[in-house]
């Protein structure tokens, strides 16, 4: 299995600094979500060789399957791994929808499954579960979606979903791959069981390699092996002073109050993950933006200011291209970057550290859109 | 009031007769004429229907169809004028999922979103699905659903507490620009009184005339005991043609392949539905023998013949161009009706044939 390569479609807006979107003054570049842009960003993630986009769920984002559907039709080779969330939806109607989403896209769906972390934002979309039963219901709808896509007719009675002769007329080709995030010992217990491709945020080695030994075990006693991957940013340039000196200016536009409101939200979500991202610079004096820098060319900046990933490689392009082979050999085999901007950082990387790898995975083979049979 | 002509998109498979595979009535289509619904496929019957001038296509909903929020966002990138009147189940998504699904799709094509609400009409495919609510409190569901989305349209801090959700400081992160006007099909007492109060343009399947009416003036009243005006819209399957006997010679040649014993499971099947509707379209015809195919024209160049096999919109104005434009504009005229969502078998030649041949026979200037 080689290094899979794949990019972040930036959904909410793009822009060029961390927090552009926050900042509210003329000089913060932002480029808003339409459509045109995001068609442009895809198609130089194509371009750049990339396998996947990663189209993020979020109230500010646009919906994923929507989007996926649209860019299909842009785009030719290019997979999208759509997140979303399963509580909104009934997993019958998911199942079908992923299954439409194949005939449309000629089989270029993967499904990142998010289960939610900060329960604020479930309530605004109507779901008033705690996080642990979020979990729940997650895994009884993808034992629903599995099972309708192996073909079965079935009844289900489960705590949260009951169905009658449930079954899906047609199935969806091939199949969708399941990625899925969630760092709480109840996420590694569903992950274990029901996905395909585990995901972790840009963690340190020793952080990654204590939940990949634990998610193998896991994994093992249910009789299935994983796949892991890896979300990070990337601050790539063709020397390591430049990418710093990029760091640096990240991370001197965001005002200090932005940066104190920042915290004090990130600080409010249940998310283990996040708790994670937040260990990485809790309690560290700040004189130098390498004073951020958690392990060689892995940087905890972005977290200061934004949920989620909070870690990016930066580096020269050899750097960042050395320390994906090494996250490589950890056990990580699909990563997920993203830069500021995305449309210009993705063609950097395709073009200047991509080359570098030496265990990437063959490109997909072109797919033919429209074609079931792709 | 001007007339607004829409056409259906077959996400289910298109075909050149009533029943899949030529008579042989069985489900999966087949070699003999029947089109998958594959992407490449739909997006011609869609660019068929803006060539031909029609206003929006409607893209059904059902577990033999494409996710018509998918079609749709796909199909808008291949269209430049054309509307969507998606059709979508309330009932098997949150009102905030759905609200932001429809916002997305609205940048997505341009603004070119118009929403039909299926409250839906058979139990077996509810709770296949998982919906175990019973029909009138479907219907309950769906107003608060209505209310709900249009609620979350407006922008963030939106807090709803109600008998089926709830949301906590909701809403589209900026009010939605243009909103989408709802469609709406229910016949039963339930579905009229939600119409009355949720809904833009009221649904009707094409059933006779006086059937039309008797309807159509329950519902304005409902509506305007409510303070508000309602459009109105009916479903109808065309089979148009030069000469009124070439095209009764078609419905002929459609009716002749279909063998008795599908017509009878047919009936039994539908019998069983629970849609008010439903029932008003397999009353038009009474079970008897069928010595002619005008024998199932319950109104002037109005057929049943549609119904014998297929659930939902079961006749068909059949008739010469001018018969059928004449018609419409009777509909149009003496009803109020102002929205038509047609379709033929197949799709995509019919909608050209009627842009081309009908429409131009139409008096009133029709909306673009």
């Amino acid at each position: 299995m080689g290094i899979e390569l794949n990019w972040y479609l930036p959904t909410h807006g793009d822009y060029h600094g961390l927090a552009n979107n926050r900042l509210g003054h003329p000089d913060a570049l932002v480029r808003p979500n339409d459509p045109d842009y995001l068609a442009q960003v895809a198609r130089a993630i194509e371009y750049a060789g990339f396998h996947a986009i990663l189209i993020p769920t979020s109230t500010t984002c646009h919906d994923g399957w929507v989007t996926a559907a649209a860019l299909s039709r842009k785009t030719t080779r290019l997979k999208f791994l759509v997140a979303f969330r399963p509580g909104f939806v009934l997993p019958a109607v998911a199942a079908q929808t992923a299954q439409s989403l194949q005939a449309i896209s000629g089989g270029r769906l993967l499904l990142n499954v998010v289960t939610g972390g900060d329960s604020a934002e479930q309530r605004a979309y109507g779901d008033f579960l705690d996080h642990a039963q979020r979990y729940e219901r997650t895994a009884e709808f993808l034992e629903i979606i599995g099972r309708l896509w192996d073909g079965e007719t079935f009844d289900y009675t489960g705590a949260h979903y009951t169905l009658r002769q449930a079954r899906l007329r047609r199935l969806p080709e091939p199949r969708p791959p399941l990625y899925f995030g969630g760092a709480s010992p109840g996420a590694e217990r569903v992950a274990a069981r029901l996905v395909d491709t585990y995901l972790l945020w840009g963690e340190t080695p020793a952080m990654v390699r204590e939940r990949l030994d634990r998610m193998n075990a896991l994994a093992g006693q249910a009789g299935r092996t994983l796949r892991y991957g890896y979300r990070v940013h990337v601050i790539a340039r063709d020397t390591e002073e430049e990418a710093w000196a990029e760091a640096d200016r990240l991370l001197r536009e965001v005002p200090k109050s932005y940066l104190d409101a920042a915290q004090r939200a990130v600080g409010n979500k249940e998310s283990v993950g996040q708790a994670r991202m937040a260990s990485l610079h809790a309690g560290r004096t700040i004189n130098h933006v390498r004073d951020l820098e958690v392990y060689p060319n892995l940087w905890a900046g972005v977290g200061l200011v934004r949920s989620g990933a909070g870690t990016a490689f930066v580096g020269s392009h050899r750097q960042v291209a050395e320390r994906i082979e090494e996250f490589h050999q950890l056990g990580l085999d699909s990563f997920i970057f993203s830069g500021y901007p995305n449309l210009e950082e993705t063609l950097r990387v395709g073009e200047e550290v991509a080359p570098l790898l030496r265990h990437l995975a063959p490109a997909a083979a072109a797919a033919q859109p429209g074609s079931l049979a792709a | 009031m001007s007339i607004e002509l829409n056409w259906f998109l077959p996400t289910h498979g298109d075909g050149r007769h009533l029943v899949d595979g030529a008579g042989s009535a069985q489900a999966g289509g087949g070699p003999r004429g029947q089109r998958e619904p594959d992407i490449d496929y739909l997006v011609q019957a869609a660019q068929a229907a803006e060539y031909a001038g029609l206003h929006a296509m409607l893209v059904p909903t059902g577990a033999q169809c494409e996710d018509g929020w998918l079609a749709t966002a796909a199909l808008a990138q291949e269209t430049r004028r054309l509307k969507f009147l998606v059709a979508f189940r309330p009932g098997f998504e949150l009102p905030a999922y759905a609200a932001q699904k429809a916002a997305s799709l609205q940048a997505f094509s341009g603004n070119r979103l118009l929403l039909n609400v299926v409250t839906g009409g058979n139990a077996a495919e509810q709770q296949a699905y998982g919906d175990f609510l019973d029909h009138d409190a479907r219907y309950g569901r769906t107003a608060e659903f209505l209310h709900t989305v249009r609620q979350l349209w407006r922008g963030p801090r939106q807090d709803h507490a109600g008998e089926h959700y709830r949301v906590e400081q909701g809403g589209l992160a900026a009010p939605l620009p243009v909103t989408p006007p709802i469609y709406f099909g229910g016949a039963s007492a339930a579905a009229e009184q939600v119409a009355a109060r949720h809904s833009d343009v009221y649904l009707l399947w094409g059933e006779t005339p006086d059937m039309l009416k008797e309807r159509i003036t329950r519902v304005r009243g409902l509506a305007r005991a409510a303070g508000r005006e309602l459009r109105f819209g009916v479903r109808l399957h065309v089979i148009a043609r030069a000469t009124e006997q070439q095209a009764w010679v078609q419905a002929a040649k459609l009716l002749h392949e279909v063998p008795r014993e599908a017509i009878e499971r047919s009936r039994r099947h539908l019998a069983r539905s629970e849609a008010v509707g439903q029932h008003r379209m397999l009353g038009l015809y009474d079970g008897g023998p069928i010595h002619d195919v005008r024998d199932l024209e319950v109104a002037p160049n109005l057929w049943a013949g549609v119904g014998l096999v297929r659930g939902g919109a079961g006749t068909a104005l059949v008739g010469s161009y001018a018969q059928v434009a004449e018609r419409i504009q009777q509909y149009h005229d003496e009803l109020g009706i102002s929205a038509f969502i047609l379709s033929g078998y197949p799709n995509l030649e019919e909608s050209l044939r009627f842009g081309e041949r009908v429409v131009p026979l139409l008096e009133r200037p029709r909306e673009a």
